[in-house]
């Protein structure tokens, strides 16, 4: 196991909830091979294929995306990272990928299971799962496992979104994104029903669309809650706790983790239970977090900085449809988000609302709202040099903001899961220095109007 | 200086490679409407079809991109960056519109934001599936349908049958006289070199494709007709990204080998695929910009024959070797690169592949590796 050197590297949370999300990951992982073991139907899938559909099919699913944050958390991406680019694959490329084509690389020299991989690695899938969503790298990254590593069925769900400027209200550009969301759902079902033998179960479905409504539901309560000052929940506990959502949100287990996580803060709330009791200033954070240095949040909060509120994996406003209608359900989901995403401006963002409503980037007058609400004093930007999808368009955030904000912005440059990106002297350097300037505008929160 | 209308062939193509803005500003004075569009996935036979007039928008590795780096981060596509530097800075002040598609991430991503600042009287983003499948082509038949009505209502004129008809002829003999061309590469040595075929296609998207095909005519009789080189040199394939500039063409030729075919977006990518013209025009239209289209954006499959193309080119052409041009920050061609060489190698086709980030100073570097790998080259094919 290689360790970190950073002193970032084991973040403290503070929330119950966030707390228990390791054990959840290390749960879930130990399920999923032991269903291997026996024959169960198992995949690698890239999130955004609807969980719920994957639950309504009892498949033991392992998400290398997510495998990617797990391996960097735990001090083994490099190690895969450099596997994979010697064997010619571009640092530039998305580390997560990099991470899963080093992790299989050595697998399969191996012939076994690396003994350093973290949570017992992702085994032998009986199926590769992947969706168009969101960037290119994602259809590429399964279609290179399939071709030199897994030699097992992949289907690949075409997930499309409308681009900038469509008129939203237009009944026809609405059945057109609809059609099409619902076809490749139902491919999805297609190919699940000939790889596990078995019909969809479309009760199931519903009670698991149900779910998910509920879960999204409880999750957009918490969010609301967070906006109390102090801060009951800070950003490192809600990137933990967004585990079960993106990979799990169709189970019960899902809705009674999200039903403790709204409880907890609520009393949090109500008792003032704040993540730090003299809570001097509150960031918005824009872009995914190191995975390998979660302390940084640690860091900030022992200058009194709290980080409030994220820009990524929220999950937005309840959305009502009616799980009754199954895979319809999700086809519309994957459509009102969209629509929600085109009213807050979709210039940089357009195509990011997933079948069933996952989305992967904000619109900027979200964010703008955000810093607003979560009364905010400064907002941190963080670059992951190897996710495009995620960064392109910060630059873009920062331009706006700063016309309609009066906050001081800090840009960090990293990864998300390549630690050689980080430099431990530099990041405190800059966050001094920006907390300074907070110290500086003390009371000035988001007010220009 | 001899005005332009006086040159014919190589020389008016050099020319027009050189002052690429001249032709459509001087339409643009005429009354004439032009549209900007990058990336070839978008019918350009339907702007052409309504009287409109597509250009292709280019980058100037020479100038930078301070101007983008400001709305975009330094690690998204230098080529986009480039591009869009261009519109802040006025470059294409004479558009009247634009056309992009979804071929990939930046390119998406450049429709917002050049929308968001530089809004035009037509926009419009053609949507284009990564998988190919009986729902995908009914959608992108649709993104042909809708594409069509929004320029039949920018151009105040319904596109009749025989108006696309014409024009789909119109870019059919476009494309087959770009393969006749490329055809007088098979001779050893070529009739033409590669630097002389990205001049030629690169002045040919800057002006209408009526007389692109006039072009085309004149630099073929040229180069028939002119006397033949004698020396024998290395026979490359160039495979990669987008390259608009001839900066990296000329470096392997100047370094000793002649670039004989591509797998490039200026070049096959683009020309390749005639639209079919004996049954429904738009199933033509599908066929060449989404089903045919050759771009590693696309899912062809898990097999290593999705590359079978490339023996084919390097068959038909008698290449020795192939070099691969990967922008940086490119996911798409970047993931591929490893399966590619593999698969070339184990035709024995040697391969090198380079990244760049597309600027004057980045090609020159790549001149040691060029110099090497033709040697190896040579040295393998004696």
């Amino acid at each position: 196991m290689v360790t970190s050197s950073s002193e970032f590297a084991k973040p403290i949370r503070h929330t119950d909830a966030a707390k228990s999300v390791n054990r959840v990951l290390k749960d879930w992982y130990a399920r999923s091979q032991e269903a291997r073991a026996k024959g169960a139907p198992s995949a690698w899938v890239m999130a955004s294929t609807p969980p719920e559909i994957l639950e309504a099919f009892d498949i033991q699913a392992v998400f290398p995306e997510n495998y990617g944050a797990v391996s960097a958390s735990r001090g083994q991406a490099v190690h895969y990272i450099n596997i994979a680019e010697s064997e010619g694959y571009s640092p530039s490329i998305c580390s997560y990928c990099r991470n899963t084509l080093g992790y299989i690389q050595e697998r399969q020299q191996l012939k076994a299971e690396p003994p350093d991989a973290p949570l017992g690695g992702m085994g032998d899938p009986s199926m590769l799962l992947s969706v168009s969503l969101c960037c290119d790298i994602r259809i590429k990254w399964f279609q290179t496992l399939a071709t030199r590593y897994l030699k097992v069925p992949i289907h690949i769900m075409e997930s499309l979104n409308p681009p900038y400027g469509l008129d939203m209200t237009d009944e026809r550009i609405k059945k057109h994104y609809i059609d099409v969301a619902l076809a490749e759902l139902r491919s999805l079902v297609a190919f699940l029903e000939e790889q596990t033998g078995r019909k969809l179960d479309e009760r199931r479905l519903k009670q698991v669309i149900a779910n998910s409504l509920v879960a999204r539901r409880l999750l957009y309560q918490t969010y609301q809650l967070r906006k109390a000052v102090p801060s009951p929940m800070p950003s490192e506990d809600a990137f933990a706790c967004v585990v079960p959502y993106l990979y799990m949100r169709g189970t019960s287990f899902a809705v009674d983790f999200y039903q403790k996580l709204h409880e907890e803060v609520k009393e949090r709330v109500e008792k003032r239970i704040a993540v730090i009791p003299e809570e001097r200033y509150r960031i918005l954070w824009v872009g995914m977090p190191p995975w390998f240095n979660m302390g940084i949040f640690n860091y900030l909060e022992s200058l009194g900085t709290v980080s409030a509120i994220e820009s990524q994996y929220y999950m937005g406003t309840p959305i009502e449809v009616d799980p009754e209608k199954g895979l319809q359900a999700l086809a519309e989901i994957a459509w009102l988000r969209s629509v929600e995403q085109h009213r807050q401006g979709a210039e940089i963002a357009p195509e990011q609302s997933g079948p069933s409503g996952d989305v992967a980037g904000l619109p900027v007058s979200l964010v703008e709202s955000f810093a607003r609400d979560y009364k905010v004093h400064g907002i941190i930007v963080h670059l992951v040099q190897s996710c495009r999808i995620i960064s392109f368009g910060q630059a873009h955030y920062k331009n706006v903001l700063r016309e309609r904000l009066n906050l001081p912005m800090l840009s960090l440059e990293s990864d998300m899961s390549d630690p050689r990106l980080w430099n431990d002297t530099e990041i405190k350097g800059h966050i001094k220095l920006f907390i300074d300037v907070l110290g500086q505008r003390k009371g000035t929160t988001a007010v220009k109007q | 200086m001899v005005p332009v209308a006086a040159l014919t062939g190589l020389q008016k193509v050099k020319y027009i490679y050189n002052n690429r803005l001249d032709r459509v500003k001087e339409l643009k004075s005429e009354g004439k409407r032009i549209i900007g569009y990058l990336c070839s996935m978008a019918p350009l036979e339907i702007l052409e079809a309504a009287g409109l007039v597509p250009f292709r928008i280019m980058g100037s590795p020479q100038k930078g991109t301070a101007s983008a780096d400001v709305h975009i981060e330094t690690n998204m596509c230098p080529y986009v960056r480039n591009c869009f530097a261009r519109g802040l800075e006025g470059e294409f002040g004479f558009l009247d519109g634009l056309l992009l598609s979804h071929t990939c991430d930046s390119v998406l991503r450049l429709y917002g934001l050049w929308k968001y600042h530089l809004d035009a009287p037509f926009t419009h983003c053609v949507n284009v599936p990564h998988t190919i499948s009986e729902p995908t082509i009914r959608f992108f038949r649709e993104e042909i349908e809708l594409f069509k009505e929004k320029v039949e209502q920018y151009a105040g004129q319904e596109i009749s049958g025989p108006a696309l008809r014409a024009s789909i002829e119109l870019y059919n003999a476009n494309k087959a006289l770009v393969k006749e061309l490329y055809g007088l590469r098979k001779e050893d040595p070529p009739l033409i070199s590669g630097t002389e075929m990205m001049e030629t296609l690169v002045a040919g998207l800057s002006i209408p494709a009526r007389e692109f095909n006039q072009l085309l005519r004149e630099v073929k009789d040229e180069v028939i007709t002119r006397p033949p080189k004698l020396t024998k040199k290395p026979r490359l394939l160039l495979h990669g990204c987008i390259m608009d500039k001839t900066g990296f063409v000329s470096l392997i030729e100047k370094c000793g080998a002649k670039v004989v075919m591509d797998d490039t977006c200026i070049g096959t990518r683009t020309f390749w695929n005639e639209v079919a013209t004996d049954g429904d025009l738009l199933d033509g239209l599908i066929d060449s910009y989404f089903k045919k289209f050759q771009c590693p954006r696309t899912y062809r499959g898990r097999s290593l024959h999705r590359f079978d193309y490339l023996r084919q080119y390097a068959t038909d052409y008698n290449a020795q070797g192939m070099i691969s041009y990967i922008m940086r920050f490119c996911d798409c061609h970047s993931l591929d690169a490893p399966d590619m060489r593999d698969y070339l190698r184990e035709l024995r086709l040697p391969v090198l592949i380079v990244e760049d980030d597309y600027t004057e100073g980045a090609v020159q570097s790549l001149r040691v590796r060029i110099q090497a790998f033709i040697e190896s080259v040579t040295e393998i094919s004696v």
